[in-house]
C-alpha cells in the first residue's frame, strides 16, 4: 500500500435486516452491496448517486457508524471494519461528519461555544479551559465567523442556514481529523452560498491537509472541488475516475443520464426535451438481475445485460462497470 | 399575445415582532397568455411571497396589501371571496406549492385525493370523478392503477406528478409553480421538466416558475424576473437576462451557477440577502454590490426601461 494512501475500502457491504410478514421472514435491504474505493491524503473524493443509492450508508459506513456485514476497510493500513466501538474511540478523532442539515445537525440549546468544546472535552484534548477557548477561536476564525466572541455565544437559532453549517464545519475540523465525510453539506443552503461554503471546505482542505469525502447528488458544483468522483447506483460504484474525465466522457449509460439531466443556465434549453431515462431506481430489497440498471437503460442488450452481472474494466482513466465496453 | 396577468405597484407586507416586513414592494409587470415568467432568487427575497400575493392566499398576519392584481380584465384584490373560490381558484389559477410532496394527505389513497376536486368543485358522481382522476393520472404520465395506492406507496417524483395533476385538475390557465423539484433527484426532475414543457405546449398554459436556480429557470423561461429583497432587480426575455445580464446581482448570481461545461471559475456573492423588516437604504442591493457608488446608498433606483421587455433598476443604468 502506498504511504499516499489514507483509506482503502475492498468489496465492502453493509445490509440491513428487516422483517416482513406475519411469521417474520428475513431480508435485508441492501443498502451497500460490494463496494470498493480508496482516498489518498489530502484528496477530495466524492460520491455521486440519487437518493437511495447507498451513498450515505456507504459514507456512514466508511465512518464505522455502520458496521459491515462483509468486506474490508482500512485506515492508514490497519483494519478497522471489524473493531468494535470501544476500540474505535481513536478513529472517531480522525474521522469527522458533516451532515446536511444545518437546522438539525447542532443541539438548538447549546451556544456555539459548547458545541464546539464538546469534541475538545470528549477526547480531552486540551488541557485547561484557557486552551479550549483558544481552540474555538480558532476554529471560528476558520470558518469565518468573526469576531469568533460574538458567536461563540449564540445559539444556533440566531444563525442563518450559511453560518450553521459554518459551525457544523467547525466543529467537524476542531479535532484536526484526517477525513471528513461531508454528506451533502450544501444541498439545504442557497444557490449563492453553495459556492462560498464549498470553497472554505475547499480552502481548510487544503490548510490542514484533510482527505473530504463528498457525498451529493450535485455533479455541476462537485465539478469544481473533488479530485476523483465515484458514481453510485442501486448500492454499487458503476463508474469512477478522475472527476473531469468522467464528465468529459462518461462511459455508462446512467452517467451519462446524469450528466444529460443537469441544467446548464442556458437559453436553448426552452427548446429542448432532456433526454433522461424515465422509471424509477430499483428497490434495495431485491434489485434486478444482471447489471442494475438494465431495466431503464437506453442501451439494454437482451440475454446479457439482465443475466450476467457486469464487472469493473479499466477504459483509459475511466473504471466502468457495464457491458457495452467488455 | 393578449396580457393574462398584470401586477401593478403590488405590496405584501407582513406585521411580525421584529417589524414590518416588506416581503413583496412595489411589483409591477405584465403577463401574456402562453408564456412562462420565472421568478428567481435567494431565500427570503420574496419569491414565495409574490406567489401569495397573486393568489390571494394570504396568512393572518397582514400588514399591507395594496397595489393591483389584474387577472384576465378583474383585479382579484377586490374581487368578494366567495368569486375567487369558486371561480378562480383551480378553474383560472392553481399553484403547486414547495414541497407539495408532503402537501398529499397520508390517510386518503391518490384517487380519494385527485378526484376530490371533481366532487368538490363540478358537482360529480363518485364514479365519474373516479374516471376523471384516472384519465388526469394519464395527464402526467402515471399509470392509472396509481388510484388505489397511498402516498407512502408512491416515490417523490409521482407524488409531485400526482400534485400536478391536481393543480390541473380543472384546467386553469395560471399555473404558479413554486420550487415544483427542489426536493427531487436530478434526473427525476429533468423527467418532470420535461412534462411541465408537454403539458404548457398541450394545453397552451401559462406559467409563473418560482426557483433560485438560474440553470432550472431557462428550461422554462420566456422572461425572467430576478427579485431581491422584495423588488425586482431585472426583468426580460429569458435569453437576454441569461447572457447580457445587466443588473450587477443577476452578474453574480449566474457567476455563482455551477456550470457543468464551462471551465470558468466559481464566484459567489459575499454578505448574507438583507432583513426583510429593515432593508438597507438606498438600493437594497449596495451593501453586497462590488459596483456601489455614495448615490446607491441613499437613491432607491427605479425599474428603468432599456428595451422591449427589458427593465433594470440599477444607478448604473440610470446615469446613462
Amino acid at each position: 500500500m502506498s504511504t499516499d494512501q489514507l483509506m482503502r475500502i475492498r468489496d465492502v457491504k453493509t445490509w440491513f435486516q428487516i422483517s416482513r410478514g406475519l411469521f417474520g421472514k428475513q431480508v435485508y435491504v441492501k443498502a451497500v452491496d460490494g463496494v470498493s474505493l480508496d482516498i489518498g491524503r489530502g484528496e477530495a473524493v466524492a460520491i455521486v448517486g440519487e437518493s437511495g443509492s447507498g451513498k450515505t450508508t456507504l459514507g456512514k459506513t466508511i465512518l464505522r457508524l455502520y458496521k459491515p456485514v462483509a468486506g474490508e476497510i482500512y485506515y492508514n493500513g490497519r483494519r478497522i471494519d471489524n473493531l468494535e466501538e470501544e476500540e474505535l474511540k481513536w478513529y472517531r478523532r480522525e474521522a469527522q461528519i458533516i451532515y446536511q442539515d444545518p437546522f438539525g445537525s447542532l443541539n438548538p440549546f447549546f451556544t456555539v461555544e459548547r458545541i464546539l468544546s464538546e469534541p475538545l472535552t470528549i477526547h480531552k484534548v486540551a488541557k485547561d479551559y484557557r486552551e479550549i477557548k483558544q481552540m474555538i477561536n480558532q476554529a471560528l476564525i476558520d470558518v469565518k465567523l468573526e469576531p469568533p466572541e460574538m458567536f461563540a455565544s449564540k445559539h444556533p437559532h440566531m444563525l442563518s442556514g450559511g453560518q450553521r453549517q459554518r459551525v457544523a464545519i467547525a466543529r467537524a475540523l476542531i479535532l484536526k481529523p484526517k477525513l471528513i465525510v461531508a454528506d451533502e453539506p450544501v444541498s439545504m443552503l442557497d444557490a449563492s452560498v453553495r459556492v462560498e461554503i464549498m470553497s472554505l471546505l475547499e480552502s481548510l482542505q487544503k490548510k490542514y491537509e484533510t482527505s473530504i469525502l463528498y457525498i451529493t447528488h450535485d455533479l455541476a458544483t462537485i465539478k469544481y472541488f473533488s479530485q476523483t468522483l465515484y458514481i453510485m447506483y442501486a448500492g454499487k460504484i458503476i463508474e469512477s475516475g478522475p472527476t473531469r474525465d468522467v464528465l468529459r466522457e462518461p462511459l455508462h449509460p446512467y452517467t451519462q443520464a446524469l450528466i444529460s439531466a443537469i441544467p446548464d443556465p442556458n437559453p436553448e434549453n426552452k427548446w429542448r426535451y432532456r433526454n433522461v431515462p424515465g422509471g424509477e431506481p430499483p428497490s434495495p430489497i431485491a434489485p434486478p438481475s444482471g447489471c442494475r440498471f438494465h431495466p431503464r437503460c437506453p442501451r439494454f442488450i437482451a440475454g446479457k445485460c439482465d443475466t450476467v452481472e457486469p464487472q469493473q474494466i479499466k477504459v483509459k482513466s475511466i473504471y466502468v462497470a457495464c457491458h457495452l465496453y467488455s | 399575445m393578449s396580457t393574462i396577468l398584470a401586477l401593478k405597484d403590488l405590496k405584501l407586507y407582513y406585521r411580525t415582532r421584529r417589524g414590518v416586513v416588506k416581503a413583496v414592494d412595489s411589483v409591477s409587470f405584465d403577463l401574456k397568455v402562453g408564456c412562462c415568467l420565472s421568478l428567481v432568487g435567494e431565500s427570503g427575497c420574496g419569491k414565495s411571497s409574490m406567489a401569495y400575493a397573486i393568489m390571494r392566499i394570504l396568512p393572518r398576519n397582514i400588514h399591507t396589501y395594496s397595489g393591483e392584481v389584474v387577472f384576465e380584465g378583474k383585479n382579484l384584490m377586490v374581487l368578494p371571496e366567495g368569486e375567487l373560490s369558486k371561480e378562480v381558484w383551480l378553474k383560472k389559477m392553481a399553484m403547486v406549492f414547495q414541497g407539495a410532496m408532503n402537501s398529499l394527505n397520508p390517510v386518503l389513497s391518490v384517487g380519494e385525493q385527485v378526484s376530490e376536486v371533481f366532487t368538490l368543485h363540478a358537482g360529480m358522481s363518485k364514479t365519474e370523478a373516479q374516471e376523471k382522476a384516472a384519465e388526469l393520472l394519464e395527464l402526467v404520465r402515471l399509470p392509472s392503477s396509481l388510484i388505489n395506492k397511498y402516498p407512502h406507496e408512491l416515490s417523490g417524483g409521482m407524488k409531485q406528478r400526482v400534485v400536478i395533476a391536481i393543480a390541473l385538475s380543472m384546467r386553469p390557465k395560471l399555473l404558479i409553480l413554486d420550487e415544483p423539484t427542489s426536493a427531487l433527484d436530478v434526473i427525476t426532475q429533468a423527467n418532470i421538466i420535461n412534462l411541465l414543457k408537454k403539458l404548457q405546449e398541450d394545453f397552451h398554459l401559462t406559467y409563473i416558475f418560482i426557483t433560485h436556480d438560474l440553470g432550472l429557470a431557462s428550461e422554462l423561461s420566456d422572461y425572467i424576473s430576478v427579485m431581491y429583497a422584495g423588488r425586482i432587480a431585472e426583468l426580460g426575455d429569458a435569453r437576454s437576462v441569461l447572457t447580457d445580464p445587466k443588473h450587477p446581482y443577476t452578474q453574480k448570481l449566474l457567476a455563482a451557477t455551477p456550470k457543468l461545461f464551462e471551465e470558468a471559475k466559481l464566484e459567489f456573492i459575499p454578505g448574507s440577502p438583507p432583513d426583510l423588516a429593515s432593508p438597507p437604504t438606498g438600493c437594497r442591493f449596495h451593501p453586497r454590490c462590488p459596483y456601489a457608488m455614495d448615490s446607491c446608498k441613499v437613491k432607491e433606483p427605479d425599474l428603468i426601461k432599456l428595451s422591449e421587455d427589458r427593465y433594470v433598476s440599477c444607478l448604473l443604468l440610470e446615469r446613462v
